[in-house]
């Protein structure tokens, strides 16, 4: 319990710091593309109107109470942080011309479609890449663990836009005669079918981007599994189980439950790593989540949207690292506050 | 196998170091006027390659008497990645065109080739700036323990809580996509991977014979980091590098796939890619094949790299 408390407690200036880099991130101001055009940087010049992002970004800082009235200048450096701050704390993105209920609609239904990809990829992650792994790491250097190992280092390197990609062209409709839908989350006039055909449906849009999301989880998952898997049926306890005459997937259930603790600690990192994925993804895919709203927002220079969502993503990732210590403790009382 | 990830691994680099000699329409050596100019061996170590003598080097190459002082030698591969040849777009690999052409009528070897010095130029300078940060902060947490462990284990977490892309993205949204604005954010972002492995492999040598002995001599902690615990991370710092590089590699590919990199002046493997994808079902496999398989086999080659070190140093 006190553990626990420690953990919560040491939360705290973690938060702090997520909404303070976010801050110096709404501080850069798009001004300096105006100054960098002046320099001739063609590139600058190309990004968009100087002036115009200018304005809105003026605009944002006045609906975010950023500016003093009065005067029309910014407000001194650490009220702005605090205003900001104060926002962030209550979650109030919403941009100057929307109403807030209309904001967080938006934003509810994409995290909808983000987490409903995310845990997906994530749970046939696991259900593949842990019993590939143990399988692999009860026969290290056999011909089979060979191969696949090497096929599993390759695909670890791939990119889940090229993966994305390839697949697209493989079975969206790129090359051959299409076998599944290449975009969206539901065929044009799906809404009026039966429920069977709808569930249907939407499986089919889901199944390129879901395994897309899954491939890279998944190799890192198999390959973890394998080492820990091999390292404990290398061990003492192992090796008695076996002249004690135990059958092979004994063997296995013993030497995968002690490579499994430290599992944990990975799945955590691994939520950073499948925000990141779901922008490309849902940017290639054309899914309406919250990463193609981020690369939306990205491109149209919707400040909010973005702050919303790299808030959002961060302070989820860190709940991640939480869960993924405490369950590592339970699992393994022998680890230590660290 | 070790060998061949070796020997690819600076053929990358030396594609990446030499790019703008390697594949140019500007000559490495030309003689205008009687003045001598190395405009492509200016470009490749960064320097401006100065204006073109007509209205470009190869029109003026053409219009070249036969006789006369005047002369230039182009790079192996004469075409640049920027001019294009507007009568061939998207052109399939041909003989003057090998790997064929692209949107513009650009050449898609030329700009592989260029592609790979910014991809490599990404991953070097990022993961550079990663190591220098990451390195120190690892070996004072490991070191000293205490406060200094906690704060640095602490921003650690503050961190890893941000996703790459999508910082990177804000980035490029909020500051404009430059080289620097990218190359500091991946930084800023991945030395996490460096002050974790060494605050690790510190803890276990401050405790080893020849530490303890020098500090029994009265060693500084600084002249003790350097010289006696350094020395023995080399090896879990090169695998980090590779990690990290490949990891801004993909990073960058991705955000000029998307539209957004700063592709040293638009050469990009990724861009390239949005290119294929664009237009696969037109037929034109050479834009998405082709810089799928160089991105492909650099990574496969970094991560080979990192693998296969990571098992020598146990």
């Amino acid at each position: 319990m006190r553990y626990v408390l420690t953990r919560l407690l040491w939360m705290v200036p973690t938060v702090l710091g997520i909404t303070l880099i976010t801050f110096v991130l709404l501080e850069l101001t798009p001004g300096d593309r105006a100054r960098l055009r002046a320099a001739g940087d063609p590139e600058a010049a190309q990004a968009g109107d100087g002036e115009a992002q200018r304005a809105r970004y003026e605009r944002f800082l006045r609906h975010f109470d950023l500016v003093d009235p009065a005067t029309g200048a910014p407000r001194p450096l650490l009220e702005r942080y605090g205003r900001w701050l104060g926002r962030a704390l209550r979650f109030d993105f919403a941009a100057p011309d929307e109403d807030p209920a209309a904001f967080r609609d938006r934003f509810l239904a994409a995290l909808s479609v983000t987490l409903l990809l995310n845990l997906l990829a994530f749970g046939i992650a696991l259900l593949v890449g842990v019993p590939l792994g143990s399988w692999l790491g009860m026969r290290t250097a056999s011909p089979a663990d060979r191969a696949l190992s090497g096929a599993l280092l390759a695909l670890a390197a791939l990119p889940e836009f090229l993966v994305a990609t390839l697949l697209l062209l493989l079975l969206g409709g790129g090359l051959f005669p299409a076998l599944l839908p290449a975009g969206g989350l539901r065929s044009a006039g799906a809404s009026e079918w039966q429920a069977g055909a709808q569930a249907f449906d939407l499986l089919s849009h889901l199944l390129l981007p879901v395994a897309t999301l899954a491939l890279g989880p998944t190799v890192v998952i198999a390959r973890f599994v394998r080492e820990s898997v091999a390292r404990a049926a290398r061990s003492e306890f192992v090796r008695t189980l076996r002249d004690l005459g135990q059958d092979p997937g004994a063997l296995r259930r013993c030497a995968l439950r002690n490579g499994l603790a430290p599992l944990c600690t990975l799945l955590g990192g691994l939520v950073a790593g499948l925000v990141s994925g779901s922008v490309v993804v849902e940017s290639v895919f054309s899914l309406p989540g919250l990463g193609g709203l981020a690369f939306a927002a990205v491109s149209q220079r919707e400040y909010a949207m973005v702050l919303a969502v790299t808030l959002l993503a961060s302070i989820a990732t860190l709940v991640g690292l939480l869960l993924a210590d405490l369950l590592h403790r339970a699992l393994d009382p022998r680890v230590r506050l660290a | 196998m070790n060998r061949l990830g070796a020997a690819l691994l600076w053929v990358f680099l030396g594609v990446a170091a030499l790019a703008p000699s390697l594949a140019n329409d500007k000559p490495l050596l030309a003689r205008v006027g009687g003045a001598w100019r190395v405009p492509a061996l200016a470009e490749t170590v960064g320097l401006d390659p100065g204006p073109a003598p007509a209205e470009t080097w190869k029109v003026w190459w053409a219009e070249l008497p036969d006789e006369g002082p005047d002369f230039a030698v182009f790079p192996p591969w004469p075409h640049g990645p920027r001019a294009g040849d507007p009568a061939r777009i998207r052109a399939l690999p041909h003989a003057a065109h090998p790997l064929g052409t692209d949107d513009t009528g650009r050449d898609v070897l030329a700009r592989l080739v260029h592609g790979a010095r910014t991809a490599l130029l990404v991953g070097v300078c990022a993961a550079g700036l990663a190591l220098l940060l990451g390195v120190p902060l690892g070996l004072v947490a490991g070191y000293r323990g205490g406060v200094a462990d906690a704060l640095v284990l602490r921003a650690v977490e503050l961190v890893l809580c941000f996703p790459a892309l999508l910082l990177v993205l804000a980035v490029a949204a909020f500051a404009g996509g430059s080289f620097a604005a990218l190359v500091v954010t991946l930084g800023a972002l991945s030395w996490t991977g460096f002050a974790r492995i060494v605050r690790a492999e510190t803890l276990a040598l401050r405790e080893r014979e020849f530490v303890l002995t020098a500090r029994g001599l009265g060693l500084g902690a600084v002249r003790v980091l350097r010289a006696h615990v350094l020395p023995q991370l080399r090896g879990a710092v090169a695998t980090t590098f590779a990690f990290v590089a490949a990891e801004a590699v993909v990073v960058e590919a991705a955000l000029s796939f998307l539209g957004l990199g700063p592709g040293l002046r638009g050469v990009s493997w990724g861009g390239l890619l949005a290119q294929g994808k664009a237009h696969a079902h037109e037929g034109a496999w050479h834009l998405w094949a082709f810089p799928g398989m160089a991105l492909a086999l650099l990574l496969v080659t970094l991560q080979a790299r990192a693998d296969r070190r990571a098992r020598t140093a146990g």
